[in-house]
């Protein structure tokens, strides 16, 4: 195997690079160590073929890919918190249930992120109110078919989000 | 975790659709268990794509949706940063579609749901307690200068606040497609059907304001109306008490079994069918809605009847 795409020597050659390159993106040594961990992790459990070509490319690649997570989550977390402050007492979650619901908003939040304005309605009035096709076609004023079109599509990337990524 | 081929994924989807986006009706159901049966990599993805709705919809969708729009605001300002740590490399952060999307959403979209075989107690601003039933969902208005609560879908309980942080009492009304409700110091319950809402009063009294109809109605303490779109009226009809659902149960007395076996199916997901042969047996008893299965065993034990699960979305109830 070309010492390109073993994952031990890229580990070895490239992991200060990283560590430092990601210092230098994210200002936060902190951070910057964790993420280059979760680059290597990465590494070795994907399951694809790695490309060929300059390893350091590979390797930003997914430490861009990755910084954004961790930017989108923290922005999160901080929204999560800043909305929870502002509830009175009695609407809040009991403390044991916050933390799946944190996870559950990370998750949908994603998928949001990759589908087109329709699609996200359709999916947020299915998904949080409980909205069959029936009722999302006629809020959104389309055919049931294509409700039916836009739910299946976001469940879809639900599905790749969660089980193949 | 395994890799299950994009087209039984698809199918899954195609089920989930017809089963928890759209009411199914016995033959989807049948069509569904043959599919489900056929392989178990069926199955396997069925339990896969099931469960987005079941845990998406647990999250409080006031918080989620304050929650989801704060963070893309927060995102929005983060923008700038990002691009220049990136290079413009892999972003895609959409653009603006919470703010453009805001206010349809104020008005469709309702604070609180339950999904079936959930219930939810609130306590609003104001002091009132809101209990949702099963597969219900409602918006609240009570920042006016009256307070208002839509019901959109379902069944609810109120038992009003005394409103003690406004200067004066403001009135309180429940919203319902078929007019609206007028609470005067009170505890009530309220169910939509296709056609109307029946409404229970327990404590105090409310006035129906049918929506074409030309005066209100006064319900009194311990009575049961019915408000249509142009006319009310007053239900004698007692086999089964109109608020024990908001202590977890159903309270029967000389009920018809088919009546019973409907209510029941309101709490879990699937079809209950009762046989014709037993729909007129009377049922009298308290049954739990919490665990519908349980309870279906139970009532099966007393009243000796074969519960047949053909799939566990669809269940015959006969004689022995």
């Amino acid at each position: 195997m070309s010492s390109h795409t073993d994952p031990r020597s890229l580990f070895t050659n490239h992991h200060a690079w990283l560590q430092s390159w990601l210092v230098r993106k994210m200002g936060n040594s902190f951070d910057a160590a964790d993420l280059a961990q979760d680059v290597f992790m990465r590494v070795l459990t994907r399951q694809h073929i790695q490309p060929w070509g300059e390893p350091r490319a590979y390797l930003s690649t997914i430490a861009k890919n990755l910084m954004v997570d961790h930017w989108r989550r923290r922005a999160l977390e901080k929204a999560w918190l800043d909305t929870l402050a502002a509830m009175p007492e009695a609407e809040t979650p009991a403390p044991e249930q916050r933390l799946i619901f944190l996870e559950t908003l990370m998750e949908i939040d994603r998928v949001l992120d990759s589908l087109k304005p329709p699609v996200r309605r359709a999916f947020l009035l299915a998904q949080l109110d409980g909205y069959t096709c029936p009722q999302i076609a006629k809020e959104l004023q389309v055919s049931l078919a294509t409700a039916e079109r836009y739910v299946a599509k976001a469940l879809k990337q639900c599905y790749t989000l969660r089980f193949e990524s | 975790m395994s890799t299950l081929p994009n087209q039984i994924v698809d199918e899954a989807i195609a089920w989930t659709i017809k089963l928890q986006y759209n009411t199914p009706t016995e033959t989807t159901l049948a069509h569904f268990n043959d599919w489900l049966e056929r392989h178990p990599s069926h199955r396997e993805a069925w339990q896969r794509v099931s469960t987005f709705k079941v845990e998406h919809s647990k999250v409080p969708v006031k918080l989620a949706r304050a929650t989801l729009n704060s963070v893309h605001q927060q995102l929005q300002q983060q923008r700038r940063r990002m691009l220049k740590a990136l290079g413009f490399a892999a972003l895609s952060m959409g653009s603006g579609w919470l703010a453009s999307d805001h206010t349809p959403w104020q008005r469709m979209v309702a604070d609180v749901s339950t999904t079936v075989g959930e219930q939810r107690t609130l306590t609003l601003s104001d002091g009132t307690t809101l209990t949702l039933n099963t597969d219900s969902a409602v918006s609240t208005h009570l920042t006016g200068s009256t307070r208002r609560i839509k019901l959109q879908r379902g069944e609810i309980r109120i038992d009003t606040g005394e409103d003690v942080n406004q200067p004066g009492k403001r009135p309180f009304f429940v919203d319902t497609p078929f007019g609206p409700i007028q609470a005067i110091g009170t505890r009530f319950t309220v169910r939509l059907y296709n056609h109307g809402a029946k409404v229970a009063v327990q404590e105090g009294a409310v006035r129906l304001f049918p929506a074409h109809g030309a005066v209100g109605t006064l319900v009194q303490t311990g009575e049961y109306h019915w408000l249509g779109k142009t006319h009310t009226e007053k239900l004698t009809n007692t086999a089964m008490d109109p608020a024990s659902w908001a202590d977890g149960v159903i309270t029967a007395e000389n009920m018809r079994l088919e009546d019973l076996i409907r209510e029941l199916a309101r709490y879990r997901t699937g079809i209950l069918r009762c046989h014709p042969g037993i729909a007129d047996q009377r049922v009298s008893g308290i049954f739990q809605i919490q665990q519908i299965d349980n309870t279906l065993q139970f009532l099966a034990r007393t009243e000796k009847l074969r519960l047949t699960y053909r799939t566990q979305f669809w269940i015959h109830i006969e004689g022995i």
